[in-house]
């Protein structure tokens, strides 16, 4: 027998300790010198438990619409407008799987099946959970501003146009995984954040012959996106009481 | 004080003295308190809650003496009742070693103490805390492998 073998037959052999009663008793008994995290640092600390997968992300987003601009400009297409709206839809059918992989992030606590995310005892679960959703969201968004720039401004196409064009299958793909998540069976697989990305990404190629979603005007996009974000409030609403945080 | 970091350490040291999770849960919520309730913080906290987990181990093995309930749990215990083959083996191994190796044992391969931290709390020197371990895991390895051996 081997000494790793000896430690994990003894570790095993001491029963899971009751975790309710365990957070109970160190939140009623936590002393005033214990850290008190203001909210940007909250976030901030949030930041560093994001993985590569999701910097990695976003700069391919960065990246990958300097290429088309590049293709745009080298193959002469700069005054065809169909030419750029569907360089722009080729960015934009990225954005699902940036999303998915965004919430992958977030509910990585849930997908382990840990049953607490990182300093869930000395702050609360559902404070942490909105933390990295906040800073996976903002690394998101800065991505998504930045392309929305360079493309409105190089490509002649407003960058409020490009923004919603982009903002769109985003919050189409975070609402939906958000709604896959309450199944116990998504808590289980990383591929459940997928199912939506795949289902807004099939969407949006259906929509590519007719380019009836690219070619939407200006204020028709910003109502959808007015709409999404509604939908997207009331999604994190539900996830705020969720049964699951509601005894933190 | 960082209940956190040593709730769990301090809970499975209880566990293998007392032999009951419930039981474990308690007197480690009652170390905690009881080291709260010092005056001032402690230098070496860890050596300070192993000493007074212990105490309260003991307290309670005493007190369990006293009543006559002491081995009863072992046939009518709701947390035995469900006790695996392997933890009855293994609480046989243990009773193998004597006290000082029990205690470096729960300590270092249990509780995951550092042996900086074993040193501390035993009073010891790190030469004689690292003799003792290995003289312990070899005399459990023995006593496991024998239990092993007359369960085929």
């Amino acid at each position: 027998m081997r000494d790793r073998e000896l430690k994990s037959m003894l570790q095993s052999a001491v029963p899971a300790l009751d975790y309710m009663k365990k957070e109970n008793f160190i939140r009623a008994n936590r002393t005033g010198n214990e850290i008190n995290i203001s909210t940007p640092r909250l976030v901030l600390q949030q930041a560093g438990f994001i993985r590569k997968r999701i910097w990695i992300a976003a700069l391919l987003l960065i990246v990958l619409p300097f290429f088309n601009i590049v293709h745009i400009n080298v193959s002469g297409l700069y005054n065809e407008p169909d030419a750029l709206e569907s360089s722009l839809l080729s960015i934009a059918v990225f954005i699902p799987f940036m999303a998915a992989i965004g919430m992958l992030e977030t509910f990585k606590a849930h997908l382990h099946g840990v049953h607490e995310l990182e300093q869930v005892t000395v702050i609360s679960g559902r404070r942490a959970l909105f933390a990295r959703m906040t800073a996976v969201g903002i690394v998101n968004f800065i991505a998504m501003a930045i392309v929305s720039i360079c493309f409105g401004l190089t490509a002649g196409i407003s960058i409020l146009r490009v923004l919603t064009i982009i903002l769109i299958p985003y919050l189409l793909t975070m609402t939906l995984c958000m709604e896959i998540e309450r199944f116990e069976w998504a808590g289980k697989t990383p591929f459940a954040c997928i199912i939506p990305a795949i289902v807004v990404y099939i969407l949006m190629m259906q929509d590519y012959g007719g380019a009836a979603y690219v070619m939407l005007d200006v204020n028709k996009l910003i109502v959808v996106l007015m709409v999404l974000i509604a939908v997207q409030i009331f999604e994190l609403y539900r996830i705020g009481r969720m049964e699951e945080l509601a005894w933190n | 004080m960082d209940i956190e970091k040593y709730y769990d350490k301090i809970y499975r040291y209880c566990y293998f003295k007392v032999s009951d999770k419930h039981m474990a849960e308690d007197l480690t919520q009652e170390t905690f308190l009881r080291y709260m309730s010092a005056s001032s913080e402690a230098k070496e906290p860890e050596r300070y809650l192993y000493t007074i987990a212990r105490n309260l181990c003991i307290d309670e093995y005493k007190k369990k003496k006293e009543i006559g309930e002491l081995g009863e749990e072992m046939a009518s215990g709701t947390d035995l009742e469900n006790e695996t083959i392997d933890r009855i083996r293994i609480r046989a191994a243990m009773e193998s070693l004597d006290d000082d190796e029990r205690e470096i044992v729960q300590l270092r391969l249990i509780s995951e103490e550092s042996y900086a931290d074993i040193c501390k709390i035993m009073g010891m020197t790190r030469f004689s805390v690292y003799r003792r371990l290995e003289n312990a895991k070899s005399k459990l390895k023995k006593a496991l492998e024998k239990g092993e051996a007359y369960e085929r």
